[in-house]
């Protein structure tokens, strides 16, 4: 029954997507605001829909509905609920549907909430987030129904989403008995929310293209959009950032390398529109304060759109080989063709615009040093890093193979070689550009804002010598990222001893004010000083990583920077809830003679696993300085007496996780609402007279 | 007040000029720019290409003895040698067909193939990876060296049915037997 439940109503929600595109278009021109209005419902109902079919599948996974392929191929019952859950993203079509869903929550709330301050926008708004909602729900239901299920008729296996006449489902207690389980590599938290943070990312950015697609459309070509859209903009960039920095995460606990990002084209694919997005919203802020920029900012968001299409497809059809990539599926061509066929459209909607003079700026460039300046160089590097990313992961693969017969791929070396001095320029503008003012400025200016925060980095890198980290190249590259962090961090520290000075406010009450007076700015410096953060936390446990191997006797010790590990013992055969069998080692940390935790690396078995049956898993003490990584390796079966380990000591790994942390209170100081003449509600713009609310 | 002609036009030529100076440097900044990062580009392309090629073409000799490529293959799985004490580890893979719908069928052929080309990959200071089976699809960089082997800089495996599972229909039957 749930199949039947979750069949219908994901198609009903396709229908519902056509309907909605189609109303909303007969609406917008053939001036009749009953379909508009109609359209709108029906947006509602498409999540409504999806809503079904979404909590269908949960349902069946958390209840253990195994006539279910998809149930049956992700989940068993030994597995706990928290994996029956994460389940529902744990392979191609059921993360397709929930993505999907997401797409239809995006649409119905963008929509709810712009419908009256933007109501010339939503006509076409609806028609573009419902041709994609609709696109892709139709492409999850032709080529990986997630409620098909299977049938045993004699000998022979029948698929289909309704049983077919003379055929007999298998009995209940045979599936469960075969279920497969969900990937023991998916069973971590990083994936448990990694995913729906990439995908809230990912599909964020539908709503500011929808917006701009429809300024284009409708040739409402103010700053309109980038207002009603700005909001929706923030929250998807950091959650990509955040979906990025946890998918580092997952593969730093489960893959066991030591590291956390490898280049990997998947991961570069979630890097790109994360990349563009942030020249996005960097420069929608000069089109809000000088309306320049205009055609670049619609070609920076069709772009990041088209990235995140793209993303999406290079992940999923099977077109790089990645470890994290779904199977090769027959997704993959029209997925191809959609991304084709959206991006082209945006671009001729743009050129059409552009030559009949739409998108004219307001004000030229004037000088070279002022900060409209300093935001399109800025922009300039963020698409330069974007073109080697993509250049290097999917440009000189598929052009090689396209035109030269034959395949070349680009390593990790290249992307250590191309990007570290694009970076250090970004670090090196995050630092002076705040410094800038609008339309003209002058070095002396900047110059003198300079002073403190660039003692401050001095400061910084005598600590780092200090500390041991004694390359000069990386000693330059703690300085350039240090400034960036100390400009943000000492403007801060002069606005509020201005408010001090003037208001007798205290420190955090100086703060709270110039946050809700300013959050764009104040918002800004704290995702710096997040971005900051992290930066270093890159450069110290990538340059500075330590690593040996021992084989130890019970007792045992061995030695790595200043730490002492004990092998103190092994449980064997440990079984956990989900059934999996650990055997795990006992090792003590020890530092000067004093003992700071006690570690237990393992070796998980998974005996209903027929392809990867054994996972090892990590152990680490962490601390801010560093990471003490602990792999066990192998183990004397029978006497448990030797065991073999790596171990790695990655220093200031752990501010690549807090600084995301930074990044996120920086995004919610950044999204509290500014009271400004063009948003107060005494100018919000009311609807058309004859398109309004009422007249339906 | 001077309001002659001349007057006037004397400020407008300036701003004229002054916009026309500031026009060059942006001309000349987006110059030096565009070519630093070509420079970067082509430099770390030229360092970093690995030709993906088929074990068939790195024996035919068609690459040079000691030239970093990309290969894969299929894991013969009982070649896998580890040594999880100096963490040496040798397996050898089959040439296979990349072409194809149907990755597991492809690694099953070439492991059978008995007239498949076949070569042994050796990688030192390599924790043995999960996924390292019989079967798996491994593709490698690395190098051919003077002595014959292939010496492996990283490895990254696929299991076939860790992503195309069997139908539940085809795995209650072969619990019963019937096959």
């Amino acid at each position: 029954m749930l199949a039947e439940v979750g069949f219908i109503s994901t198609w009903l929600s396709i229908a519902l997507a056509v309907y909605a595109a189609a109303a909303a278009a007969i609406g917008h021109y053939r001036r009749q605001p009953a379909w508009t209005h109609s359209a709108r419902n029906a947006v509602f109902l498409v999540f409504g829909a999806l809503s079904v079919s979404v909590g269908t599948l949960l349902v069946a996974l958390i209840t253990e509905q195994y006539q279910l392929a998809y149930v049956w191929s992700v989940s068993n019952p030994s597995m706990p609920m928290v994996y029956r859950v994460t389940a529902l993203w744990g392979s191609q079509a059921g993360s397709l549907l929930f993505w999907c869903w997401m797409m239809s929550a995006f649409s119905a709330l963008s929509v709810a909430t712009n419908w009256r301050s933007n109501y010339r926008l939503m006509p076409h708004v609806i028609i573009f987030q419902m041709v994609l909602t609709g696109f892709f729900t139709l492409l999850l239901m032709g080529v990986e129904n997630p409620f098909a299920r299977y049938w045993v008729a004699g000998a022979d296996v029948l698929q289909s989403a309704l049983q077919p006449a003379g055929t007999a489902a298998p009995a209940l207690d045979a599936l469960s008995s075969t279920a497969k389980g969900l990937n023991p590599l998916l069973r971590h938290f990083g994936m448990v929310i990694h995913p729906p943070l990439l995908y809230l990312g990912f599909v964020g950015f539908l709503v500011p293209c929808a917006f701009a697609f429809a300024a284009l459309a409708t040739g409402d070509l103010s700053t309109q959009w980038i207002k009603a859209s700005r909001r929706w903009s923030l929250v998807a960039w950091v959650f990509l950032g955040l979906g990025l920095v946890l998918g580092g995460r997952w593969a730093y606990d489960v893959l066991g390398w030591g590291g956390y990002w490898g280049w990997d084209p998947v991961e570069n694919a979630a890097f790109l529109p994360w990349l563009i997005g942030t020249a996005y919203l960097h420069s929608i802020m000069i089109q809000e304060k000088r309306g320049m920029f205009k055609t670049w900012n619609m070609a920076l968001i069709v772009a990041t759109f088209s990235a995140v299409i793209f993303g999406t497809f290079a992940t999923r059809s099977g077109l790089v080989e990645s470890v994290h990539s779904f199977a090769r599926s027959d997704i993959g061509f029209p997925m191809l063709a959609m991304w084709f066929s959206v991006t082209f459209t945006l671009i001729v909607l743009i050129v059409w615009r552009q030559n009949a003079g739409h998108l004219r700026d307001d004000h030229p460039m004037t000088g070279i040093l002022s900060r409209e300046s300093l935001f399109l160089l800025n922009n300039f590097i963020f698409i330069a890093l974007f073109i080697a990313v993509f250049w290097g992961s999917f440009g000189a693969p598929i052009l090689s193979e396209q035109f030269f017969d034959t395949k070349i791929t680009l390593g990790a070396e290249y992307f250590l070689n191309v990007t570290p001095p694009l970076f250090l320029a970004l670090f090196v503008l995050m630092g002076v550009a705040p410094l800038a003012g609008w339309g003209v400025s002058a070095w002396r200016r900047i110059g003198q804002g300079l002073i403190v925060p660039l003692l401050l980095s001095i400061a910084t890198v005598i600590g780092f010598v200090l500390l041991g980290h004694r390359t000069p190249i990386t000693l330059v590259g703690y300085g350039i990222v240090a400034l960036a962090g100390w400009v943000a961090a000492y403007e801060t520290y002069r606005a509020v001893r201005a408010r001090q000075f003037n208001l007798g406010e205290g420190v955090l009450t100086a703060l709270g004010a110039l946050a809700r007076r300013n959050p764009r700015r104040y918002g800004g410096y704290l995702t710096h000083i997040g971005v900051v953060i992290i930066g270093i936390g890159i450069i110290g446990s990538t340059a500075y990583q330590r690593e040996t191997q021992a084989t130890l006797p019970v007792g045992g010790e061995v030695s790595l920077d200043g730490y002492t590990l004990r092998y103190a013992g092994f449980e064997g055969g440990q079984i956990a809830e989900d059934g999996r069998i650990m055997d795990i080692a006992i090792v003590e940390v020890y530092r000067g003679g004093q003992l700071l935790s006690t570690l237990r690396p393992r070796r998980d078995f998974f005996p209903q696993q027929t392809d990867m049956n054994s996972m090892t898993i990590a152990a680490a003490h962490s601390t801010l300085e560093n990471d003490v990584y602990l792999l066990l390796l192998d183990w004397d079966e029978i006497s448990q007496d030797n065991a073999t380990f790596k171990v790695y000591i990655n220093p200031l790994i752990n501010l690549v996780w807090w600084g995301a942390l930074v990044l996120i209170a920086g995004m919610a100081v950044g999204l509290y609402p500014t009271v400004t003449p063009e948003t107060s509600p005494r100018r919000t713009v009311k609807p058309v007279s004859g398109l309004a609310e009422g007249s339906a | 007040m001077d309001w002659t002609k001349e007057s006037i036009q004397q400020p407008t030529a300036k701003l004229k000029a002054q916009g026309n100076r500031e026009r060059i440097k942006f001309a000349v900044g987006g110059l030096l720019l565009v070519s630093a990062v070509a420079f970067l580009l082509v430099s770390g392309t030229l360092g970093g290409v690995r030709f993906f090629i088929t074990i068939d073409e790195l024996l035919s000799g068609a690459h040079p003895v000691g030239e970093t490529v990309r290969i894969t293959g299929a894991v013969i799985g009982e070649s896998i040698q580890y040594d999880p004490q100096t963490l040496d580890l040798s397996f050898t893979i089959a040439h296979m067909s990349v072409d194809t719908p149907d990755l597991a069928r492809a690694l099953h052929e070439a492991v059978l193939d008995p007239n498949a080309p076949r070569l042994t990959v050796y990688m030192t200071n390599q924790v043995k990876p999960d996924l390292l089976r019989n079967e798996a699809q491994a593709i490698l960089t690395g190098s051919l060296q003077a002595d014959g082997r292939f010496y492996g800089d990283s490895v990254l495996l696929k299991c076939p049915s860790r992503f195309d599972d069997p139908h539940p229909g085809e795995a209650v039957l072969a619990a019963e037997g019937n096959p």
